[in-house]
C-alpha cells in the first residue's frame, strides 16, 4: 500500500510540476476517495453470494414435502362442460363411486345427466360425461370399475349428445 | 508483496523516464495530453482484472451446490414418474388383456370399453357392440353379416390390426388389445 501511494505521489508531482502546489493537494484527496469507493464495491460483491447459497440449501426439502403430500392425498383433474364459460377442478379421491361423482358434477354445472346403462350409456338428457385416459383417448364414464376409472382418468368433459354415443 | 514491489517500481521508473524526456523537449500541450491518457489507462486496467477474477472464482464455488441440488430434484421427479407409470401400465395392461378393451366407432370421438369376460362368443360381442353404437347408424351395425357396411377389426398385443372372427374366441380374447368398428366402403354410405 505504501509503495502504491508513493508511486501515486510521484506521478502527481511530475504532472503538476508546471501548474503549481495547491492543485497537488486536491488530486491527493481525489485519489484517496476513489480507493475507498473501490473497497466498498469489493465488500458488496463478497457479501452477495452467501444469501443465495442459504436459499438453495433450504429449497429442496420444501418441494419434496409438498410432492409427498400431493401424491398421498389428492388427485385433481380438470372438468369442462360444453358451453360452460370456465373449467372446474375436482379431487377424484373425494368420491368413492360413480353416483357420487355424477351427483357432484350435476351440482357443479347445474345440469342433469341421464341414467347410465352398460348397453346404451346415458340416455335421455343430452349430456354425456366422458374422460380422457392415460393414453389420451376419450372414453365414456361408467364402463369400467370405479378404481380402474379413477386411476386412469386425466381429464373430464361433459359433452352434449351430438358428439358422444347416446340415444338421440 | 515481494514480487509485486519490483514490478510497480519498474513501471514507475518507466513513466518517470518518459515524462522527463518530454519535459526536456519543451513540453508541448499535445504531448502532455498523450502522456496523461497513457498513465490513466494503465492505472485502471489491473483493478478491473482482479475484480473479474474474484467474481469468477466466487461463481464457481456458488454454482456447484446448486448443480447438485438440481440433479437431486431431477432424480426425484424421474423416480416418481417411473413408479406412477409402472403402476398404471401394469394395472391397465393386465385388465386390458383379459377383461376390458377399448372400442371406437369411426367418426365418433368418445370410445367405449367392453368386458370380454362377460361375452362367451363372437355373437354376443356383436350384440353388445350394436347396443353401444347401433343408434349412431341408420340400420345398426350388423357385424359379421355380409351385407353390413361395418367391419370389426382389432389390434393384437404386437400392435398388428387384424380382422375379428378369424381365430377361435378364446385365442381372440387372449390377444386383443383394442377394437375398432370401421366402415367397409365409404362410397356406399347413404349420407
Amino acid at each position: 500500500m505504501e509503495v502504491t501511494n508513493g508511486l501515486n505521489l510521484k506521478d502527481t508531482e511530475l504532472r503538476l510540476g508546471l501548474p503549481g502546489a495547491q492543485e497537488e493537494q486536491q488530486l491527493e484527496l481525489s485519489c484517496v476517495r476513489s480507493n475507498n469507493k473501490r473497497k466498498n464495491n469489493d465488500s458488496t460483491e463478497e457479501s452477495a453470494p452467501p444469501p443465495a447459497k442459504t436459499q438453495i440449501v433450504g429449497w429442496p426439502p420444501v418441494r419434496s414435502n409438498r410432492k409427498n403430500n400431493n401424491n398421498k392425498n389428492v388427485s385433481y383433474v380438470k372438468v369442462s362442460m360444453d358451453g360452460a364459460p370456465y373449467l372446474r377442478k375436482i379431487d377424484l379421491k373425494m368420491y368413492k363411486n360413480y353416483p357420487e361423482l355424477l351427483k357432484a358434477l350435476e351440482n357443479m354445472f347445474k345440469f342433469t345427466v341421464g341414467e347410465y346403462s352398460e348397453r346404451e350409456g346415458y340416455k335421455g338428457s343430452g349430456f354425456v360425461p366422458t374422460y380422457e385416459d392415460k393414453d389420451g383417448d376419450w372414453m365414456l364414464v361408467g364402463d369400467v370399475p370405479w378404481d380402474m376409472f379413477s386411476s386412469s382418468c386425466q381429464k373430464l368433459r361433459i359433452m352434449k349428445g351430438s358428439e358422444a354415443p347416446t340415444a338421440l | 508483496m515481494d514480487p509485486n514491489t519490483p514490478a510497480d517500481f519498474f513501471k514507475g521508473s518507466s513513466k518517470f523516464h518518459t515524462y522527463y524526456s518530454q519535459t526536456k523537449k519543451g513540453g508541448g500541450v499535445i504531448d502532455l495530453g498523450l502522456s496523461l491518457r497513457t498513465i490513466q489507462h494503465e492505472t485502471y486496467l489491473p483493478p478491473a482484472r482482479m475484480i473479474g477474477l474474484d467474481g469468477y472464482g466466487e461463481l464457481i464455488d456458488w454454482s456447484q451446490p446448486s448443480y447438485n441440488s438440481i440433479t437431486q430434484l431431477k432424480s426425484e421427479d424421474t423416480g416418481h414418474q417411473r413408479l406412477a407409470q409402472g403402476y398404471y401400465n401394469n394395472e391397465g395392461e393386465s385388465r386390458g388383456k383379459y377383461a376390458y378393451v377399448k372400442v371406437n366407432l369411426d367418426g365418433l370421438v368418445v370410445g367405449r370399453k367392453v368386458c370380454l369376460v362377460d361375452q362367451g362368443a363372437y355373437a354376443t360381442l356383436a350384440l353388445q357392440l350394436n347396443d353401444m353404437f347401433g343408434m349412431q347408424t341408420v340400420s345398426g351395425l350388423r357385424l359379421f353379416q355380409t351385407e353390413s357396411e361395418f367391419s370389426l377389426v382389432y389390434r393384437d398385443r404386437e400392435g398388428i390390426w387384424r380382422n375379428v372372427g378369424d381365430v377361435p374366441w378364446k385365442e381372440f380374447v387372449e390377444s386383443v388389445d383394442r377394437m375398432r368398428i370401421a366402415r367397409r366402403n365409404d362410397a356406399l354410405l347413404p349420407f
